[in-house]
């Protein structure tokens, strides 16, 4: 499905940074350089029970030899992060992919940065912290989190004094993002990670912000999980002009599940790049998990790219 | 580029005449000029690719990943919107086996520039991030085979395109019409009302008829109500630009059928600049014309020697757009007839083109303008480059 390289890298350091939060250190086993990334970035990381996982680096990007993820234990995990806490040992090997991103921190130098984090969604965003320092950019971070023994790399944080604004619930409530966000402020991104509640709010609050302000970076649906879960939940593809249903495996893609039951859609690239399978959708609402539509297209779920997206419904009934 | 030789069917002695230094002996282009084929394909490279051309407005490509391919004289180009609001123009052809990325005229909001060929996908920056199935090709490395860029500029929230890589720099193209839009500051206004018209004449008589009000008494009543076409004077020009002005009548505040605006003073004119109407033709193909309370644009593309697509487009300052119950008809009617009378008129010129017994015409002193532009299109005939054009001052005793 993908034509990021393999990499087989060892666990060469694990600490719990945070109640139920673990940071892994990877290098490879000769310790030479790993191919390098951006602000935003994530690994995909095979686990040994065939789940497949998306944690965002966070990591200094200029620390050519090693990466860092930190994961949360999931109150209801469904495995990754369990596996994650309590079987991965420094010296483990761990096969991974990439590194991608799907978040980039994409900002004129003119512009401000806004920055909001709820709980494990500090990750992606606090190499984009150091991106923005060093290169002068305005920004500020609110980050949210349970208590503060909960939340991650707040000593870090503090060095930069008053940009960062730290809110535990426990002692301040939610981040109060009506007076955050409630008037768009002029050449300002707004960069945000963390549960799909605070994900929800924000983008609610950004409608009346400039068309391209927010840059967010979502989780699973309605988990905690810093997983993307990519290829979690199983769902009904009913191919509308072909008369045939059938159900998507989990690691399956629609693709592949059509293609069992006779249904033959061309594809080329198979990684939600190249848009060769883009597909009309009649009912049922897209989990878009490609490179290639536009925020439009997107919202509006009238196609989907079948090679690599899924579903947030049940049931997707696609003009096939 | 550089030719002794004026493309044919024009002759060295017929352009001559046009450039004659005393405007009283000097004589109109020939008709071969607006008629022939071999003239717009020779335009198109030598006068439309080699000019900073007008192909839209900012507001086009406005959010990122928006698309939009748009002709230039013979090129298609693609222009793309990229994450950090960066503007991209490119050759509209893949690096593969050069199918369209988009069909001219088309838009598309995509996070990257697909191939719909064989599914090759760029980024918006241009660089190609996948050619799908062709990567196991030894010595095939991505970094070879971006798309190649186009030059372009956006000024006051207008797209230009110079497509043939060696135009002068934007800002010496235009000069001080920078200095001189300025206060208007057309950057973020937004689009009241837009019209399109498809004329059956030629570019150029479109752009004559823009640069005199000779013809103002005789077939614009609605406008000398709101200002009096003696009133014209010439504005000094640095760059590719030919403008004038006409006041306004002491009872009008603005180009509309009572002389009343149904909008707002623009903030950042002054008194006296409230009491002119300023219009500019910037080569080759904007006209552009500030009022106390809006902005007008005519954006010229020809599609044959007699037939011209024009967009007329009004543009308000965005807190007057935004008003609930702003309608931008007092401006859109007054220059849709307006503008009627003008497409007649040079549609009618074609017609007598057309006749085996046009012959070139002698220029009014109110007309030096057309003078000025025909001497640029003359000069460029022989030449094969753009020269800035004469000062002129449309019959009025001094320059402003």
């Amino acid at each position: 499905m993908s034509s990021d390289p393999e990499l087989t890298l060892e666990i060469t350091g694990a600490a719990l940074v945070a109640d139920g939060v673990r940071s892994l250190r990877l290098a490879r086993g000769d310790r030479a350089a790993l191919p390098g990334w951006e602000p935003g970035a994530h690994l995909e990381f095979d686990l040994p029970n065939g789940q497949i996982r998306h944690y965002s680096l966070c990591n200094e990007t200029t620390d050519a030899n090693s990466y860092e993820v930190a994961v949360l234990l999931a109150p209801e995990s469904r495995g990754g992060s369990e596996y994650i806490h309590n079987d991965l040992q420094v010296g483990d090997l761990v096969t991974v992919r990439g590194p991608r991103n799907n978040f980039p921190f994409a900002i004129g130098s003119r512009e401000r940065a806004l920055f909001i984090a709820g709980g494990i969604g500090i990750t992606p965003i606090l190499p984009m912290i150091r991106r923005a320092h060093a290169e002068g950019i305005e920004w500020s971070l609110v980050y949210g989190g349970r208590s503060r023994e909960s939340m991650a790399y707040l000593e870090q944080l503090q060095h930069f004094g008053s940009r960062v604004q730290i809110v535990p619930q426990d002692e301040l409530g939610h981040i109060d993002l009506q007076t955050l966000l409630g008037v768009p402020q002029p050449d300002t991104k707004v960069f945000c990670c963390g549960p799909s509640g605070l994900l929800d709010a924000v983008q609610q609050l950004c409608r009346t912000w400039p068309d391209g302000t927010l840059h967010l970076e979502r989780f699973a649906a309605g988990s905690l999980d810093a997983s993307v879960q990519a290829d979690a939940g199983t769902f009904t593809v009913v191919a509308e002009r072909s008369g045939v249903t059938c159900e998507v495996g989990v690691g399956e893609s629609i693709t592949d599940a059509l293609g069992r039951a006779g249904i033959i859609v061309p594809t080329s690239c198979r990684e939600g790049i190249c848009g060769t399978c883009e597909t009309k959708v009649i009912a049922g609402i897209p989990d878009h998990r490609d490179f290639l539509l536009g925020d439009a297209d997107r919202e509006s779920g009238a196609t989907m790219l079948i090679c690599v997206s899924r579903a947030k419904t049940p049931e997707l009934i696609l003009d096939v | 580029m550089n030719t002794s030789l004026p493309p044919a069917p024009l002759t060295k002695s017929e352009l001559d005449i046009v450039l004659e230094e005393r405007l009283s002996d000097a004589r109109t282009l020939p008709a071969d000029a607006y008629l022939s084929q071999e003239i717009l394909d020779w335009e198109r490279k030598n006068l439309l690719e080699a000019a900073w051309v007008c192909v839209g407005r900012s507001s086009d490509v406005a959010k990122a990943g928006d698309q939009k391919a748009v002709r230039v004289g013979t090129q298609g180009v693609l222009l793309t919107r990229d994450e950090s609001g960066d503007l991209h123009a490119f050759y509209n052809a893949c690096r593969h086996r050069g199918h369209e990325l988009l069909a001219v005229g088309q838009c598309a909001n995509k996070k990257l520039v697909q191939c719909p060929y064989h599914a090759w996908v760029f980024g918006l920056n241009g660089e190609l991030r996948s050619a799908t199935q062709f990567m196991d090709t030894e010595n095939f490395n991505k970094e070879e085979w971006p798309l190649i860029e186009v030059r372009s500029v956006e000024w006051f929230g207008w797209i230009f395109i110079n497509a043939s890589g060696d135009a002068p720099e934007f800002s010496e193209w235009v000069g001080n019409l920078t200095e001189v839009v300025a206060p208007w500051d057309p950057t973020d206004m937004v689009i009241g009302e837009s019209h399109s018209y498809t004329l059956k004449t030629n570019w150029k008589t479109v752009i004559e008829n823009y640069l005199e009000c000779y013809h103002c008494p005789s077939i614009h009543p609605e406008l000398c109500r709101v200002a009096p076409p003696e009133s014209a004077m010439g504005l000094h020009q640095t760059g590719m630009w030919l403008g004038g002005g006409l006041e306004f009548r002491d009872d009008a505040d603005t180009n509309s059928l009572d002389g009343r605006s149904g909008g707002d003073r623009i903030a950042g004119i002054s008194d006296e600049q409230a009491r002119w109407t300023l219009y500019f033709m910037l080569a080759p193909n904007l006209l552009l014309t500030l009022q106390p309370d809006y902005v007008m644009t005519h954006r010229l593309v020809p599609l044959s020697p007699g037939e011209t697509w024009v967009e007329c487009t009004w543009y308000f300052p965005r807190e007057v757009a935004e008003r609930p119950g702003f309608d931008p008809s007092f401006a859109a009617d007054f220059w849709d007839i307006t503008n009627k009378q003008d497409f007649a008129a040079c549609e009618s010129v074609y017609q007598g083109m057309l006749t085996d017994g046009y012959r070139p015409g002698p220029f009014d002193e109110r007309e030096d303008g057309v003078r000025a532009f025909q001497a640029q299109l003359a000069t460029a005939y022989l030449t094969g480059r753009w020269e800035k054009p004469l000062q002129i001052s449309l019959g009025a005793s001094h320059v402003v």
